[in-house]
């Protein structure tokens, strides 16, 4: 059984594709949607993932990772406690209780996964990703792109349809377009383009700014506590999700003993929200000319992430094009069920035989070039792409380039992914030296053959026909990623006590009732307190039905304090 | 290949895209990219190919068979109402989902932008008229309604109205009142107005502030409207520039595709960067630049015409402004433009050379007269009289070079160059060689008579003022054939160097003045050494004519290889060379005779010239490697070789002669031979 893992910034989904058609798999908690955070309890020594992390978040800022997503495929390590984790092990943390969910829903083993990534994800952040998921002992059998298996979702209801739609996906850290095409069973990514930088932490921040601007008086210097920090955003994060139905809301903080209120409009924050709304523009309109579809041929709109939810978005999609989007999927789960439809067509599932899906690279990948001018002085680092983008994948593509000056012994290919016509505003991938016979400028050739596959990962094969060499290049493959190396930190991962699943709702509830401690002051906090034991209380009688119960309590007491909790 | 598209996607050619796109999708449902990847990458190329070849088979359909295929551009030239295609587009996007009839494939978005004229191919001979002026009103004048469209908001309902809607609809309000403002904007531009900076930015302000602008396929549509005003008005709708990039973000730098917009705009924003630059005081075109901004009043023609720097300088900014920045011929003055044009195209005193004729005249006397006394600052005295005879001398030299051969040069390359018979083009090469026949002749009949070697330097001349005004030298840069070496040479490159400047012969990369120079100097150094055996007139004779032959195929020689290359017919070509190979047998055969036979010196050595001057052309043009070692060969051989010959002692000069004369026609055979091969089994390498 294949699952489909929707792995994403803020929250994580996995779904399955079974009896001909895709299903969301709860977690322990019962939520469709686990928030991807992870929390090392000292007092236990175990880690926590999910909501109970995610809570512990403001409580314990130094145990507590989140949004780690974004620093996927750096070596950059957060530390946690006594232990240091890379971005790649913190998403296998994640991936491990998505898996052990869904061995518990589907009651057998799972060993393979369609991981889905961003569609700007580069190559080294597809290979990261790729490796986490083994790190959580799963056979990555499909990295797929985010919108393309939002689109997957949305297409696979309109099959006898021929249309064209585009796919919006604002996330919590990046936004991507894709325009597709949908015939005769097909499902054709025509073009995809998006904005890294660019999702609903933005916004976030966008509201944390407001807040100091308007309510920030002697706080000021404290500005780079961590604590501080974490509490603003999930204020802003509350209030944000609080301007969906409202069109007040109230954003709170509490530091040092004092609760600052700010009160934001849903029109003040649109007017602030301006720059990043025109930014929302230009992948779109990139994403037209690229596909050559007119806005007017679009069929639909598919708005797809939990960004997308804000109204303030969903006004400059309808300005933009004139009309409304749709609603047909579920912002929050598309990319979980297109994943899981992914698996089905993967694992040639009976309903699925007549779909087909293509997608498209969409960025251009390339070497950098140097050309002699007039002058006979040269002009380096300009890119020469190999596969442009928006070709549709798997592709292969070869370009000849040869050698510039008399006795050249080698030449050197810096590897880049990039649309600029300079490689220095470029991402280099990697580089190459490849030796060859000294000759007469011009003489030597070199065949650059760039082979991208379905999971986005490049290959790069050089092949120098006068002297037959030839070499094979997977780009960036660090040492860490060596098969010994993944069978150490596998095992290394494995040790670390996870904590049981059977009690994550438990702590979850204790975890947000202590947040929620900290962040009221005088009755409300002895008030807390006083639930909070009651619960306790109860929990040491280990009487399952009554720790539900009990719980329950806990939990409405908490929404009544401070609205339901959201993921 | 256009067949196997076909065949691959298993159907008959057509452009029917839906007959393409089902066939793609049938078998992409057996060629599954998950565990096909190689399979899918045929298939693919073989769609994306099908695809464009329908589009150009369904254009040609479109435009009528036979018409011709730039005509959908002429379409979109004359489409200069404007206004009715947006409004029929705004309202489609109202009506396309109530009617999805009213789509009407044919609305617009504008396609890519009409090639600007400062776009299309450079033209080689730029035009003395001034272009700018010409292509921007033959645009103002294309569109017929250069008028603000605004008043034509009344007439332009009923017809933009597919399906009436009686209640008014408040986007349609919208897109009048923004075609309104649209309209206002480009009245400003129209029949070549130039408004004022702020007037032109409140307008295009007034059309962003447009509720309008919020709408995607208004937002694609007004890139390609604005970057076409802003192109077409260059340079009055400049101050645009900015405020337009900045809307649409439109970046430079990007790699281009069909995602690249605004193109020509950020093109003509670089160009003015470039301009500030150049007008910057310091730069070396600035002077250039000044000169071809200001009105060319007849003072400054003359101070133009007396600075040699200042035509450099202007030349080089020409190259510029027809290469690099095409837009920017507008911004310059279209008089000084003219003026410079007619100016750089005409052959030219140089000024440093007429200052400089003094000077010569002066030298040439204190050579003449070797003075002995000294003026008064120490120089050597000469009389006013030799001066003067050396100063008209210079000066006649001078005009002789100038009304001789820069005149009709020009008038040549100008007027006659194409249309003029091959005689005319190349009839030196053959009366030459009948000079130096001539020559021979004479020599050997009247051996010691002065007269006819004036005679010769007469026509001789003139046959050599006729190949420099119809001829041209080989100029290429001395790379690619002939003179390239193999790689594992390269370690001797600078031995090779010596060698190369030792024997004064065109290493590689040599300039071309040094190639052509060096051509006759083998031949010079025979020469040389029949000075020993031949009589004082006869060996003078001869002379004469052979340096005039050699002097012919040095100056034009690459008007001598191209007519060998492209107008002389394969047939004709092997015919020569098996004529020059048996005649250099022939001559051979006479040079060892004449070892015996001290008659036959002359018609041997003037035959051996003969041969020599002919076979250049062909000789140029031997396969790379051949040539190479042929040079190479005749190189490192010739000067030892000639040089133990001369040692030797007097009587045995005539020997000198006979292997000199030899080692001459053996290069001349083994051209004929290496160029006999080449024709007669041409290499596949260059099929």
């Amino acid at each position: 059984m294949i699952i489909g893992i929707d792995l994403g910034t803020t929250n994580s989904a996995v779904a399955v594709w079974r009896d001909g058609q895709a299903e969301l798999i709860p977690n322990s908690l019962g939520h469709r949607l686990t928030p991807s955070a992870v929390s090392v309890d000292e007092a236990t020594d175990s880690i926590l993932v999910g909501l109970a992390a995610r809570e512990r978040q403001s409580t314990h800022a130094k145990l507590t990772a989140t949004a780690f997503k974004r620093y996927m495929g750096s070596s950059r390590t957060t530390r946690l406690g006594k232990k240091s984790f890379t971005p790649e092990e913190l998403s296998a943390l994640v991936l491990k209780s998505l898996k052990a969910d869904a061995e518990a829903y589907l009651g057998q083993p799972v060993t393979e996964a369609v991981i889905t990534v961003p569609a700007y994800f580069n190559d080294k952040q597809r290979k990261a990703t790729r490796r986490a998921g083994e790190l959580a002992g799963l056979k990555v059998e499909r990295l797929l792109n985010e919108p393309t298996a939002a689109a997957l979702a949305y297409g696979i209801h309109e099959l006898d349809n021929e249309a064209r739609f585009l796919v919006f996906d604002l996330g919590g850290g990046t936004f991507d377009v894709s325009v597709l095409e949908l015939f005769e069973g097909v499902i054709e990514v025509r073009a995809s383009t998006g904005d890294n930088h660019l999702g609903g932490e933005d916004f976030n921040q966008l509201l944390i700014n407001m807040f100091w601007t308007q309510a920030a008086g002697d706080w000021a210097s404290d500005r780079t506590e961590q604590v501080l920090i974490e509490r603003l955003r999930e204020a802003a994060e509350r209030a944000r999700r609080g301007l969906t139905d409202s069109s007040t809301v109230t954003m709170s903080v509490t530091w040092k003993d004092a609760i600052r209120e700010v009160e934001i409009t849903a029109d003040g924050f649109e007017t602030n929200a301006q720059a990043l709304l025109d930014r929302l523009r230009e992948p779109v309109l990139r994403s037209l000319r690229d596909s050559n579809v007119r806005a007017n041929d679009l069929g639909e709109i598919v708005l797809v992430g939990g960004g997308t939810r804000m109204p303030l978005v969903r006004r400059a999609v309808t300005k933009m094009f004139g009309r409304f989007p749709s609603n047909a999927v579920n912002p929050d789960e598309a990319v979980a069920l297109g994943a899981a439809i992914q698996a089905g067509l993967k694992a040639r599932d009976v309903a699925l035989k007549e779909v087909v899906l293509t997608d498209v690279c969409p960025y251009s990948l390339g070497v950098d070039s140097a050309e002699r001018r007039p002058d006979g002085t040269f002009r380096d680092g300009i890119f020469s792409p190999i596969i442009e983008r928006n070709t549709a994948i798997p592709a292969s593509r070869v370009k000849s380039y040869s050698t510039l000056q008399d006795g050249q012994k080698a030449i050197e290919l810096g590897i880049y992914q990039g649309e600029s016509l300079s490689v220095v505003d470029n991402i280099k991938l990697g580089q190459v030296t490849m030796k060859v016979p000294p000759a007469r400028a011009g003489e030597i050739e070199v065949l650059v053959r760039f082979s991208y596959d379905i999971n986005g990962l490049l290959e790069v094969d050089i092949h120098v026909p006068k002297t037959g060499e030839r070499r094979e290049l997977v780009i960036m493959d660090d040492e860490t990623a060596s098969m010994a190396g993944l069978e150490q930190r596998r095992a290394l991962l494995a040790a670390l006590k996870q904590h049981p699943r059977d009690a994550d709702a438990n702590k979850a509830a204790l975890a947000r009732a202590s947040r929620c401690y900290e962040k009221f002051l005088g009755e409300t906090r002895s008030y807390i307190s006083q639930i909070t034991s009651q619960f306790e209380m109860v929990l040491d009688k280990q009487d399952p039905r009554e720790v539900e119960h009990a719980r329950g309590e806990l939990m409405k007491a908490l929404d009544a304090l401070e609205g339901e909790t959201w993921l | 290949m256009s067949r196997g598209v076909w065949r691959k996607l298993g159907i008959d050619p057509t452009d029917d895209m839906t007959a393409i796109r089902r066939a793609y999708a049938r078998l992409l449902k057996v060629t599954n990219p998950e565990d096909d990847a190689e399979g899918f990458q045929e298939l693919r190329e073989a769609y994306e190919q099908a695809q464009r070849e329908a589009q150009w088979m369904a254009q040609r359909k479109a435009n009528g068979w036979d018409e011709d295929p730039d005509e959908d551009v002429d379409e979109d030239d004359d489409a200069g109402a404007f206004d009715p295609e947006l409004i029929a587009l705004i309202a489609s996007t109202q009506a396309a989902r109530r009617e999805p009839g009213l789509v009407d494939d044919d609305l617009p978005l504008p396609g890519p932008p009409v090639d600007p004229w400062w776009r299309g191919a450079p033209d080689p001979a730029p035009a003395v008229e001034a272009p700018v002026a010409e292509a921007r009103d033959r645009w103002w004048r294309a569109a017929p309604d250069a008028q603000p469209p605004v008043s034509d908001d009344a007439a332009l309902a009923p017809e933009s109205e597919p399906a009436p809607q009686p209640e008014p609809d408040p986007v349609r309000a919208e897109a009048i009142d923004f075609n309104a403002r649209l309209g206002r904007l480009r009245g400003l531009f129209a029949e070549g107005r130039k408004p004022s900076d702020s007037a032109a930015l409140l307008a295009l302000e007034d059309v962003f502030a447009s509720p309008m602008m919020e709408h995607l396929p208004t937002i694609l549509w007004m890139e390609g409207w604005l970057e076409e005003l802003i192109v077409q008005s260059m340079p009055r709708a400049d101050m645009l520039i900015d405020p337009v990039v900045a809307r649409f973000r439109w970046q430079a730098g990007r790699l281009s595709g069909q995602g690249q917009a605004g193109a020509g705009v950020l093109q003509r924003r670089d160009d003015l960067s470039g301009l500030r630059e150049i007008a910057r005081q310091g730069h070396r075109y600035h002077d250039a630049y000044k000169a071809l901004t200001r009105k060319p009043t007849r003072l400054r023609t003359l101070l133009y015409r007396l600075n040699p720097g200042l035509r450099k300088s202007v030349s080089g900014m020409f190259e510029i402004l027809n290469y690099r920045r095409r837009s920017l011929w507008g911004d310059m003055d279209q008089e000084a433009v003219a003026w410079w044009t007619r100016a750089l195209e005409q052959p030219w005193f140089n000024p440093l050379l007429l200052l400089s004729i003094p000077v010569i005249a002066y030298v040439l006397a204190i050579a003449v007269e070797q003075p002995t006394a000294r003026t008064a600052t120490g120089y050597p005295a000469v009389t006013p009289a030799a001066f003067l005879t050396c100063l008209v001398a210079a000066a006649v030299v001078l005009a002789i070079w100038h009304f001789g051969v820069q005149r009709p040069q020009h008038a040549w390359r100008t007027g006659y160059r194409w249309s003029a018979p091959p005689w005319l083009a190349v009839g030196w090469m053959p009366a030459g060689l009948a000079l130096v026949l001539l020559a021979t002749i004479s020599a050997g009949l009247w051996p010691l008579t002065w007269q006819p070697a004036l005679a010769f330097a007469a026509i001789g001349s003139g046959l050599v003022g006729w190949a420099l005004v119809t001829g041209e030298p080989d100029r290429s840069p001395g790379e690619g054939w002939g003179l390239e070496m193999p790689s594992y040479m390269s370690l001797f490159t600078l031995g090779f160097w010596v060698v190369g400047l030792v024997t004064l012969q065109p290493a590689r990369r040599f300039p071309w003045y040094v190639r052509a120079a060096s051509q006759g100097l083998f031949l010079a150094i025979f020469w040389l050494i029949l000075a020993d055996v031949l009589p004082a007139a006869a060996w003078c004779q001869l002379g004469v004519a052979l340096a005039a032959g050699v002097a012919m195929v040095s100056m034009a020689s690459g008007t001598l290889e191209e007519i060998w290359e492209h107008q002389v017919t394969r047939r004709w070509r092997i015919g020569l060379l098996a004529g020059l190979g048996v005649a250099s047998l022939g001559v051979g055969a006479l040079l060892l005779l004449s070892g015996h036979l001290p008659g036959l010196w002359v018609p041997a050595a003037g035959l051996v010239g003969l041969l020599v001057i002919a076979h250049k052309a062909p000789g140029r043009l031997l396969d790379g490697k051949v040539l190479l070692w042929r040079e190479v060969g005749m190189r490192v051989t010739w000067i030892p070789i000639m040089m133990a010959v001369m040692s030797l002692p007097p009587p045995l000069s005539r020997s000198a002669l006979v292997i000199g004369g030899l080692w001459l026609l053996g290069g001349v055979l083994l051209t004929a031979v290496a160029g006999l091969v080449g024709e007669l089994w041409p290499r596949r390498a260059n099929g």
